[in-house]
């Protein structure tokens, strides 16, 4: 496979000169025996003699040799180098063995260059194809976790349609937490939209991924790669006889993962004791049938009630008319999997149709994937369209012009709140809810109407309450609908089309200097609308939800226009390698938003004029350009030393006039000792040290330099037009910031390569980085534009990679991942000593809020210096209101046995202490088993589901057995409560029991957190693929056919804490009542034509 | 091919150095084409009064001068008992430690300073005096900000003053003494300011009267002259008699209430309006119905609302979640009436009713010479006229028993009609009972707090010992409990 990552690199390595004697010509072309596939850049000698050429892009090659009687060489990268006698032939066709030590020689790095991976003097790790492949995840970042060593991926759940992964390399590069920066092709994918975006690729049509992780590896990407760079390399076309077709097809079922555990003693509502149904005058006929008959609060969407007993009580339903259980009693039971049967099997159908060809100085990629998911949540799905084509045409002698043109279209219906108090799901079962619901008479009342009209929910007021039962009161929802009625009738739909890609040039003047030039283009345009029907508004007590409307539009548009000279020879034992070029990138950002407020005047006509009040509007453009300079040389002797140096200047139209320009060089090298040793130390195939040093600059977002003043979009009295002041307090003396950063590093490789060690040891600083960090709003301002103080992460990584067994029937492969970092705040500013942490504002935003980097107010990302809280300047810790604590033992209230409690409390670092993953690949015969392990120790996080779940008695916990055998939720005084043990404020032990109603309501009166941090760790099997290809013999039809079985997250081997997956967390902090992960199996068939 | 590549590196040089050249010229790409570099001061002004979150969706009004005490702080209201939680009752029962105060700062005062600073520094005043004189401008933002440093102050204590707003990140807390000396000093200057040129535009409290701005401003020096009755009775009185005795008046009558109008239009209701839109977390208390009931005060019928059952039902004050059961239906207990959750409903800041009870108080502790008597009664119906009770209605109150004052029991009565006629301003109720001890409000039985008393103060934004600490440090250690809500506030003896 890794052959054709070698498309379009040049010959490091061949003495080309061309002479002028002109005896015979022979043409031909150069192929990969695995497959076919043209090979370009093969270094083509005459052995004895100075001439030689190279392939051409389509492994085509022409040669003038001396006589008839020579010999070829023909040597290539990661190809048995192979000498073939001309033997008066005029065409020679040569087809190339791969050579398995020198696989993964080379390495896509800054700006697509290629390079052999011995010169590379800092870490990179590639992943190929079939390592994405493995379960072909709709979101290729998802299918990186654990393959990389220090990249850790937080997938996000399955039932969030469409949401990609967000990767974090190293640990945490700076105070704000950015994304890496993604490149396909050379086209930077900005993740400037703020939340997590896929890839937009098929993985399919990935042919390598490369992770740059350190500003070593990205100083040439500049501002944007100082979180690391993602390059991806897409699949192109190959010269073949006939079109190669593929076709793949795979289909998934998916269900619902992890869920918290739930207590199963109690049912709903807010108080333990039975209420008694007394018919009265004036209440319904039919209530007759329930007279005497005992139920519980249904108006408190807690499970404080009473216990489960088996005897008869009223359900929710039974007030209404019109169903098999109206009027009826039900037996009041435990429901254990109530929560686990709401979400139903999600269905998602990946079929691709690729197309590859090409032929004398031409070759085409195109491919179509159609993918059709259906959600775990009812009423969600997402279809989304790729299509993908990559072409290249010889255009004469010198000149080759490419085209790369990637589009999606996508729908994603649903609505896939995962916050608190989302409607869909989790908002309720993991916060609010009732135990004793029977999830089947839920679903199969969906959309069942009370007297009223309204929808019917769970969820009403107790018939205690009042003596008009025709009144809407009775017969609404009072916080929460039938989350499947809910589902049913709100329509969330999200289009969103992404174009990005590039036009290239080049021109080549001879194998040693070339010049090329791209134009590339990323854009993204969403729309979207979303409608909640009147009949929502009517359902709901107290829910707040009005009937409305809103739509909106986004055109993200980034442009890139680059040129690039690129030199390369050799002189004696000197490879010399050069490139200049320069860039220049505009970013611009529209965006309108449209929403009806107060509900709808005609229900259920959608469109903003039927706003009620006056509806609410914002339109908003961005602009920003950065121009860039830079220049990379390298030079290496005898493929045993190699050095190497980088410098970039940027200019920002977002930084000050006078202070817009920054520059910042690297300087790398490496030793390849094992050229030295190969025979005192044959065992030892491959070993190489090296060392770099980087800088990176940075800037910020436009339009941060100075106050302005915003128009509100509404007047009061119609006349009086508002202005509202900044929050921001702009900084007109901000300069760049630049990050410094020095690693080094040892590739060893053992006994022909059958074991590898790969260690990388990284130290950065971080200084003057540009960030809006708050302030006293005592000044007038909520933000500050400041150069912040001095960050610092250091930390190693180590990858091992092995082939226990190679043989013709059965070969084992294995890479075992292993990183640890540290991200130290050492200064932030001389007054300020924490802050809480933020997001990369998005590109388009100035508004620091964006991000929600705080749960509820209860738990907040916070970076301190260690002044503040005993020295430990992690970064991002957790920080909350906690429990008092006087030599490790809690303060509690004697009297009450209430926890004390005190402000601004550390809870540690949402950092892992070290990530890895474990890839393994096996062959037998025609059967192939792929899986990958990964995981995660340490790590804080704040589950707002538990925060909750404890407070309304849902959670495990809240109906625990106590160390005196009784369940806590019994009556102190009958050997239940939950125990209680520390010292009191004047320093007396306590010890004692408080019921558990007391005892779990304090966290949420009190806002304190402790019950709700958890530690992070997790071991995964992520992904397992079990194929088998068909032996049948290649024939001029089907070549290829390809069947395998995968699952993904197919086992949680390891939770610290079982109740949420820890791999899966939507926020920084943790989790805000997400829904939960999913789990799924399928098949997959790929025919080969 | 030497020549031919040597050619081309020059060419290339000499093209890199052009672009370098000009790189970096953006001409004017960093100008924020959505918002205004200078602001027109007149429509600052106006958001100041009223204040709409910019972001906001739901159009909630949450940042005006009444909806920051009303909305913005609704546990006030709680503490002063006018009303009860019906379902989530933690404020209730003192749970809340410390709030946030960015609304008053970044937002309210960060306006007031913003117009005085644009009308003041000489190079922008020419242009906004197109809005109103400059001095006028001034005069207006002055009393405003005055007022709000002065909310602000009493529901904190020791605040960033003379160093706020000057866009220092690291401000000291001024001593409240020092603060209520210069709010006083503030009130006067900015009543001598007016000059005649054309009145502050944007003005929608009061409608570029200037000499209603005038009694509000000397209305508002009386009432912080109040405040020190129990700590510095010679300043309050000399305060307060200056200010009374001023030949502009006070507000005296209902027409010169400063009251926000607030509109129908969805983002400049009434901040109750919103408050009970689709949600039922609050009633009125059995506190306030009782004592209304006990008074027979026919405000009650305005204050709440009758239930299904024809009756006024407040709900217990400071129960727990799982007793307030009982009340889960709306129609079981009194919500607010119609006339204070009106959509239209004016947000009262200082209120004649209020002015003329204040009267009362100064005649009766011997500041003035006006009868304490007379002027109670004119405060009832004053407060009668503010809700469109009948005269009939306010002269059978007021002659009852139970109502009708004596030179003994005048301060316990101007107490009990200070919190009757204050509402549904909770702020101010709660106040003044810190200052008074008016009416005798129990603590909650349940109370969360570690005093397990009725607030006295709010705690400072949990942001400030992390943001402004060494400032933070040495303003909680001048207080008597540290920075707690049962720590008291200078004039709070």
């Amino acid at each position: 496979m890794y052959k054709r990552l070698l498309i379009a690199f040049l010959c490091l390595f061949g003495t080309v000169s061309i002479t002028f004697a002109q005896n015979r010509t022979i043409t031909g072309k150069v192929t990969a025996a695995e497959d076919g596939s043209p090979l370009p850049g093969v270094n083509i000698v005459v052995k004895g003699t100075s001439r030689g050429t190279t392939t051409s892009a389509t492994g085509d090659y022409t040669l003038n040799v001396g006589d008839n009687t020579g010999t070829l060489t023909f040597s290539f990268i990661g190809f048995k180098t192979t000498d073939v006698q001309v033997n008066n032939r005029s065409a020679i066709n040569v087809s190339l063995e791969s050579d398995a030590s020198t696989l993964q020689e080379v390495v896509v790095t800054a700006l697509g260059i290629k390079r052999d991976a011995k010169s590379i003097s800092f870490a990179t790790q590639s992943v190929s194809a079939e390592q994405l492949t493995v379960t072909r995840q709709p979101d290729p970042a998802n299918a990186l976790a654990g393959k990389v060593a220090g990249l850790q991926v937080l997938s996000q759940s399955g039932s969030k349609l469409g949401a990609g992964a967000v990767v974090r390399i190293r640990g945490a590069a700076s105070l704000v937490d950015k994304n890496p920066l993604y490149v396909v092709d050379g086209t930077p994918l900005s993740s400037d939209s703020g939340t997590p975006g896929s890839l937009d690729l098929n993985s399919d049509d990935i042919e390598n991924i490369s992770v740059l992780k350190g500003p070593n590896a990205t100083a040439l990407y500049g501002q944007r790669g100082d979180a690391g760079v993602i390059v991806v390399t897409t699949k192109k076309g190959l010269n073949r006889k006939g079109i190669g077709i593929d076709i793949n097809s795979t289909t998934t079922f998916e269900k619902v993962n992890i869920l918290p555990k739930y207590q199963n003693e109690y049912g709903g509502g807010s108080e333990s004791t039975w209420n008694t149904y007394t018919q009265a005058p004036g209440n319904p006929q039919e209530w007759q049938a329930l007279n005497g008959q005992r139920y519980h609060d249904y108006a408190d969407d807690a499970s404080w009630g009473p216990k489960f007993d088996g005897g008869d009580y009223i359900p929710w339903y039974a007030w209404y008319p019109g169903t098999p259980y109206s009027f009826k009693t039900a037996k009041y039971v435990a429901q254990p999997n109530n929560v686990r049967d709401y979400y139903g099997t999600g269905r998602s159908l990946n079929n691709s149709v690729t197309l590859r060809g090409g032929g004398q100085g031409y070759s085409i990629r195109a491919s179509y994937t159609n993918l059709d998911q259906t959600g775990i949540l009812p009423n969600t799905s997402l279809k989304r369209n790729y299509v993908t084509t990559s072409t290249t045409f010889d255009l004469g002698k010198h000149f080759t012009a490419g085209a790369n043109v990637n589009f999606t279209a996508e729908k994603r219906f649903g609505n896939f709140g995962d916050d608190y108090g989302n409607y869909t799901g989790s908002g309720s079962f993991n916060q609010w809810f009732h135990r004793d619901i029977d999830m089947g008479i839920l679903r199969e009342l969906r959309g069942l109407r009370t007297p009223t009209g309204a929808l019917a929910s769970w969820n009403h007021t107790n018939p205690t309450s009042t003596t008009n039962f025709t009144s809407t009161d009775f017969n609404q929802g009072n916080y929460w609908f039938n989350p499947y009625s809910y589902s049913d009738q709100i329509s969330y739909t999200n289009n969103r089309t992404r174009l990005f890609g590039d036009v290239n040039l080049t021109y080549k003047l001879n194998d040693h200097f070339r010049v090329q030039g791209w134009a590339r283009r990323n854009q993204a345009n969403t729309t979207y609308d979303n409608n909640i029907p009147t009949l929502i508004e009517q359902s709901g007590g107290q829910t707040g939800q009005k009937a409305s409307y809103s739509t909106g539009q986004t055109q993200d548009l980034e442009s890139n226009y680059e040129g690039l000279a690129t030199y390369e020879n050799r002189f004696g034992d000197f490879d010399i390698s050069a490139n200049v070029g320069g860039n220049i990138r505009q970013n611009t950002l529209s965006r309108i938003q449209l929403a009806t407020s107060g509900g709808l005047f005609v229900p259920d006509l959608f469109t903003i004029a039927n706003s009620l009040g006056a509806y609410t509007q914002t339109s908003n453009r961005f602009s920003k350009t950065v121009r860039s300079v830079y220049a990379r040389a390298s030079v290496g002797w005898r493929s045993l030393v190699f050095l190497e140096v980088t410098g970039r200047n940027d200019w920002s139209s977002a930084l000050p006039v006078n202070n817009n320009s920054y520059f910042y060089p690297s300087v790398g090298g490496s030793f390849v000792f094992s050229e030295l040793t190969r025979s005192a130390l044959p065992f030892l195939s491959f070993g190489k040290i090296r060392g770099s040093w980087a800088q990176v600059g940075s800037d910020l977002n436009p339009y941060q330099l100075s106050l302005t003043y915003a128009v509100n979009q509404f007047k009061y009295g119609g006349t009086y037009s508002l202005i509202t002041t900044p929050n921001l307090l702009p900084n007109a003396n901000i300069i760049p910031s630049l990050s410094s950063a020095y690693e080094g590093g040892v590739d060893l490789r053992f006994l022909r390569d059958r074991a590898g060690l790969s260690f990388t040891y990284y130290h950065e600083n971080k200084i003057n980085e540009i960030l809006n960090v708050d302030v006293t709003s005592a000044s007038g301002y909520t933000q500050n534009v400041i150069n912040a103080g001095r960050i610092e992460r250091d930390g190693i990584e180590i990858s091992l990679t092995g082939r226990p067994v190679v043989s013709r029937d059965f070969s084992w492969d294995m890479t075992l991942n292993f990183a640890r970092n540290t991200s130290r705040i050492i200064s932030l500013t001389p007054t300020i000593h924490s802050i809480q942490a933020t997001s990369a504002v998005p590109f388009g935003s100035t508004d620091q809020s964006y991000s929600t980097n705080d749960a509820f107010n209860l738990a907040y990302v916070i970076h301190s210096d260690g002044t503040d809280n005993g020295g430990n300047n992690q970064w991002g810790q957790l920080r909350g209101v906690g429990i008092k604590y006087d030599n490790g033992r809690p303060v509690i209230d004697p009297a009450t046995g209430m926890y004390q409690f005190t402000t601004n409390q550390y809870f540690g670092s949402v950092l892992p202490n070290f990530t890895g993953g474990f890839v393994n690949s096996m062959r037998y015969k025609n059967l192939t088993l792929a899986f990958s392990i990964d995981f995660q120790q340490g790590g804080k996080y704040f589950s707002l589901s538990n925060y909750w779940g404890e407070y309304s008695g849902l959670m495990a916990q809240t109906a625990a057995t106590n160390d005196r055998g009784k369940n806590v939720r019994d009556e102190v005084a009958d050997g239940g409560g939950v125990h209680v043990q520390g010292v009191s404020p004047t320093g007396e032990a306590v010890d004692t029991y408080v019921s558990a109603y007391d005892y779990y309501h304090q966290f949420g009166n009190n806002k304190i957190i402790n019950n709700s941090v958890f530690d992070a760790s997790y071991v995964k099997l992520r992904e397992v693929s079990l194929g088998y290809n068909l032996p049948i013999k290649a024939n001029k039809f089907v070549q290829t056919v390809n069947f395998s079985v995968v699952a993904r997250n197919p086992w949680l081997i390891y939770l610290a804490n079982r109740n949420i997956d820890a791999s899966e967390l939507s926020q920084r902090f943790g989790e805000n009542g997400q829904q939960p992960g999913t789990r799924s199996l399928g098949f997959n068939v790929r025919l080969g034509f | 091919m030497t020549t031919k590549k040597n050619k081309l590196m020059a060419l290339s040089l000499v093209a890199a150095l052009g672009f370098m050249t000009s790189c970096g010229d953006f001409g004017s790409e960093n100008v924020n084409p959505n918002a205004a570099n200078t602001p027109v001061t007149s429509a600052i002004l106006t958001e100041a009064i009223t204040g709409i979150p910019s972001t906001s969706s739901t159009g909630a009004l949450t940042g005006g001068i009444a909806g920051r005490l009303t909305v913005g702080a609704t546990e006030p209201r709680l503490f002063a008992q006018y009303w009860s939680q019906t379902q989530y009752p933690e404020a209730s029962l003192y749970s809340t430690t410390y709030a946030s105060w960015t609304d008053y700062y970044a937002t309210t005062l960060q306006d007031f300073q913003t117009i005085i600073d644009y009308n003041t520094n000489e190079s922008t005043k020419a242009y906004v005096a197109q809005f109103g004189s400059n001095n006028n401008q001034i005069a207006v933002s002055r009393i405003l900000k005055a007022y709000m440093f002065w909310v602000v102050t009493d529901r904190w204590g020791d605040v960033p003053y003379f160093g706020a707003l000057k866009g220092s990140t690291q401000i000291t807390y001024d001593p409240q003494q020092a603060i209520y000396a210069d709010l006083f000093k503030e009130l006067k200057e900015a009543n001598a300011q007016f000059d005649n040129g054309a009145m502050a535009q944007g003005d929608i409290l009061y409608n570029r009267d200037a000499g209603k701005w005038k009694k509000f401003a000397n209305s508002l020096r009386m009432l912080m002259a109040l405040r020190l009755t129990k700590v510095d009775p010679a300043t309050a009185k000399t305060e307060f008699t200056a200010a009374y005795t001023d030949p502009a008046g006070y507000i005296s009558t209902n027409a010169d209430n400063a009251a926000l109008p607030f509109t129908d239009a969805t983002q400049f209701r009434n901040t109750d309006n919103v408050l009970f839109d689709g949600r039922n977390d609050y009633a009125v208390s059995d506190v306030l119905v009782n004592k209304l009931k006990a008074l027979s005060d026919p405000r009650l019928g305005i204050y709440a609302d009758k239930t299904q059952s024809g009756d006024y039902i407040g709900i217990p004050y400071g129960l727990r979640r799982d007793t307030l059961t009982s009340f889960t239906n709306v129609s079981q207990y009194s919500r607010p009436g119609a006339k204070i959750l009106a959509r239209t409903a004016p947000g009262y800041i200082v209120t004649a009713a209020e002015m003329l009870l204040a009267k009362s108080e100064a005649a009766a502790r011997g500041w003035i010479t006006d009868d304490a008597i007379q002027a109670y009664n004119d405060a009832i119906k004053a407060s009668f006229g503010q809700w469109g009770l009948s005269d009939a209605a306010y002269t059978t109150y007021a002659t009852s028993a139970a109502v009708a004052a004596t030179t003994a029991d005048i301060l316990t009565k101007i107490g009990d009609q200070r919190w009757i006629a204050l509402y549904p301003n909770g702020t101010e109720a709660w106040i003044e009972w810190r200052r008074t001890g008016y009416p005798a409000l129990k603590p909650t039985p349940f109370a969360v707090n570690p005093s397990r008393e009725i607030p006295r103060r709010y705690g400072y934004p949990n942001t400030e010992p992390t943001l402004n600490t060494a400032a933070y440090n040495a303003a909680i250690g001048n207080l008597s409990d540290g920075d707690q809500t049962s720590s008291r506030v200078w004039w709070d003896k």
